[in-house]
């Protein structure tokens, strides 16, 4: 893999040293056509540019036709950086490893739009329409052949449906916000340009201590909505379709990979216009209510930036931190630090685990919860006699689908309480439900669990005492014979 | 006063439909010939700056390799007119989307009958195409695309608004309906090959151009292309 760095000339003040290794190309913002032979072969490309002077359009065009994914560029506002307090250095250092974590994108990832600002190159000739990432869904992954509809349920647009349990997507009237992908408990909704790979490559490059000068660090996630953030120095923007796709294991994870303090900003001073205000707020609140219960200080996050910052946390090597259950190793981590924390218990609407109970009185384990859950929080083990319904609290992103699917939700068979509970993480599977099984008279094999027996026969009524003795002694093949 | 875009856009889709209308027309050396002209010249046009590229250029790529029309015909002929046991991959709607015992097949031609004659077309006979073929529907595409274009070349904005409204309506009644499954057969169908390059090539193309007429509704809905 090979990522060139092309820089405008007319981006370059005084102020901005120009880093080695990149290619400095004059007017470059209003002759985009020079992009193609700088490239050089590369396949990945960093672009620093100056805002408002080109047409994104066009810069799309000659990186496609130079053979480099438009969707995979990492696009610098040069004059941006001259005004802000972060080095040229340390977001090049970034956004070339995100650059390289860019993992390709298909045609159904590229959705047409037109500039909301057209450039001064517009004006005059009419804006080129461009490309913007747009989700799709592995279907590998994709649980909704088991009953899954996260990703239908959260979409603000109604772009997802399920048709013969299968995701369908209208690309057409998605609004890029991401909170199909972070709300998918599997990870088979991918936005191509925002990849949890990228993110964590994009936040350790803007963290790492050996690129740029001696500083405390703080990230600040901001939406691709708005405008750039005001400059503060030590604090490093990262761009996300919208803020309120920002989890809670997304703020933690910075804090333990060198970070002083995250902020989630929303697009506009009058809030996010999709009106995600409130998943934002609980994502930041459940994480300063977890730090401060954890002995840290909470004003490590935060909607609002301050100019100063506690000392960072020391570093520990986490897996897949922005992953559909990276919360749970990151809490984990910052849990090993204090003895005291297996007690700690945290209910909050924006915790992204949550903890599964079935009601031993009107459960019949069914296990249709089970056979729905997207992430296998939720299992079964079944021996000759019974059947036992487990749960790993490890595994459970509270995504409800559990709760959705169970048949005797209006007897409270089942409940789902956003809650992380340090305990049940550290107990990992336990039993939930164990239930003795009813077997058949004739050949010995399961019928069914012996309550949801119970509650067919309580159901079939008076006057059905035939019926109910053959389906409580023999199972379907034997009934026949 | 229209600009050069609202020119240029419904000329480079209407290239692009006649290209892939002739493209699914059983294979001659001639047609291959001028087929590979017209993709070069595509290009020139920018089809290899949009997002579909990459399977428009992997199709490009082997028409550009020179193909064995001998070869070509055996291929399609077994994909698409009929084999030991009929067609693998039939070219045409009423095979994706319609139930023959209910008579799907007749209504969805006579459905696209009355879409050409309300435009004063009608599939020739001698081409022997059904009218829910990929061919005839693809090139009732570049003729609504064409006269679009030349709508925007008198400045005639309330026609290009009803072409283009046209255009999104087929769209979305006939080729988006059944071109992803068509897609979708041959890809479990046929590893390799040029029908393959081509069949996903103009699934994508079908999909982009859906899309772009969509986005370019709603923008003039809200009042922003005028």
């Amino acid at each position: 893999m090979t990522t060139a760095i092309l820089l405008c000339r007319d981006g370059l003040d005084e102020t901005l040293a120009e880093p080695c290794e990149t290619i400095i190309i004059d007017h470059l913002c209003r002759h985009p056509d020079r992009i193609g032979s700088a490239i050089a072969g590369g396949d990945r490309l960093v672009l620093g540019l100056c805002e408002g002077e080109y047409s994104l359009g066009a810069v799309q065009a000659e990186v496609r036709r130079a053979g480099v994914d438009p969707l995979g560029v990492e696009l610098i506002h040069l004059t941006t950086i001259g005004q802000s307090a972060a080095p040229l250095d340390v977001v090049l250092n970034a956004r070339i490893a995100r650059a390289e974590a860019f993992a390709g994108s298909s045609p159904v990832n590229a959705k047409i739009s037109f500039p909301r600002k057209v450039s001064r190159r517009e004006l005059f000739s009419g804006p080129d329409h461009e490309y913007r990432a747009a989700p799709s869904i592995d279907v590998a992954l994709c649980a909704a052949d088991s009953g899954c509809r996260a990703c239908v349920d959260v979409c603000p647009q109604e772009a997802l449906t399920v048709q013969d349990r299968q995701v369908s997507f209208d690309r057409s009237v998605c609004e890029p916000c991401g909170l199909c992908v972070t709300t998918c408990p599997t990870g088979a909704t991918v936005d191509p340009a925002t990849t949890t790979s990228q993110l964590e490559a994009e936040i350790a490059g803007l963290l790492d201590p050996s690129v740029g000068r001696a500083e405390t660090r703080s990230i600040v996630f901001t939406c691709a909505r708005g405008n750039a953030p005001e400059a503060i120095p030590g604090w490093y923007a990262v761009t996300v379709p919208c803020s309120g796709m920002v989890r809670p294991g997304w703020i933690l994870a910075p804090l333990l990979m060198g970070a002083g303090a995250v902020a989630v900003l929303p697009c506009s001073e009058s809030g996010c216009e999709l009106g995600h205000d409130a998943r934002v707020d609980d994502a930041v609140e459940f994480c300063r209510l977890l730090l401060s219960s954890f002995d840290e200080s909470s004003e490590r996050v935060m909607t609002t930036r301050t100019s100063v910052v506690p000392k960072p946390l020391p570093r520990v090597a986490l897996t897949d931190p922005f992953g559909p259950i990276g919360a749970v190793g990151v809490m984990q981590a910052l849990a090993a630090r204090h003895e005291e924390a297996r007690n700690l218990l945290i209910d909050h609407q924006g915790a992204p685990t949550g903890i599964v109970q079935l009601n031993p009185v009107t459960c019949t384990a069914c296990t249709r919860c089970v056979q729905t859950c997207p992430t296998g929080a939720l299992g079964s083990a079944n021996a000759a006699e019974h059947v036992t319904i487990t749960f790993d609290a490890n595994l459970c992103t509270a995504c409800e689908q559990c709760t959705q699917a169970c048949p005797e939700l209006s007897r409270r068979a089942i409940s789902l309480r956003s809650t992380t509970d340090m305990g049940a993480l550290l107990n990992g599977r336990i039993a939930l439900l164990e239930s003795d099984t009813i077997l058949c008279d004739s050949c010995g094999k399961p019928i069914a669990p012996a309550p949801l027996m119970e509650r067919i026969t309580k159901m079939l009524g008076p006057g059905q005492d035939a019926v109910r003795a053959m389906i409580t002694s023999r199972c379907v093949s034997c009934r026949s014979g | 006063m229209s600009s050069s875009a609202e020119i240029e856009l419904p000329r480079l889709r209407q290239g692009l439909y006649r290209f892939f209308a002739v493209a699914f027309l059983p294979p001659e050396a001639a047609r291959i010939e001028q087929l590979a002209a017209a993709a070069q010249l595509l290009d020139d046009l920018g089809v290899d700056t949009l997002a579909f590229a990459p399977p428009w250029l992997e199709m490009r790529r082997l028409l550009d390799n020179g193909l064995q029309v001998q070869e070509l015909e055996t291929r399609y002929v077994r994909l698409f007119e009929s084999g030991s046991d009929g067609a693998l991959c039939p070219p045409v709607e009423s095979f994706y989307v319609s139930s023959p015992r209910e008579g799907g097949p007749a209504l969805v031609a006579a459905e696209l009958e009355a879409a050409f004659t309300s435009l004063g077309l009608c599939v020739a006979s001698e081409s022997n195409l059904e009218p829910d073929h990929i061919s005839a529907q693809l090139e009732l595409m570049a003729l609504m695309c064409a006269q679009e274009a030349s709508a925007a070349e008198r400045g005639d904005l309330s026609s290009i608004s009803e072409w283009s409204h046209e255009q999104r309506q087929f769209l979305d009644s006939h080729l988006h309906l059944w071109v992803p499954r068509f897609v979708a057969r041959v890809r479990e169908t046929t590893s390799s090959g040029f029908y393959r390059a081509l069949v996903v090539s103009v699934g994508a193309f079908v999909d982009h151009d859906r899309e772009l007429l969509h986005v370019l509704e709603r923008r003039e809905r809200t009042g922003a292309r005028s």
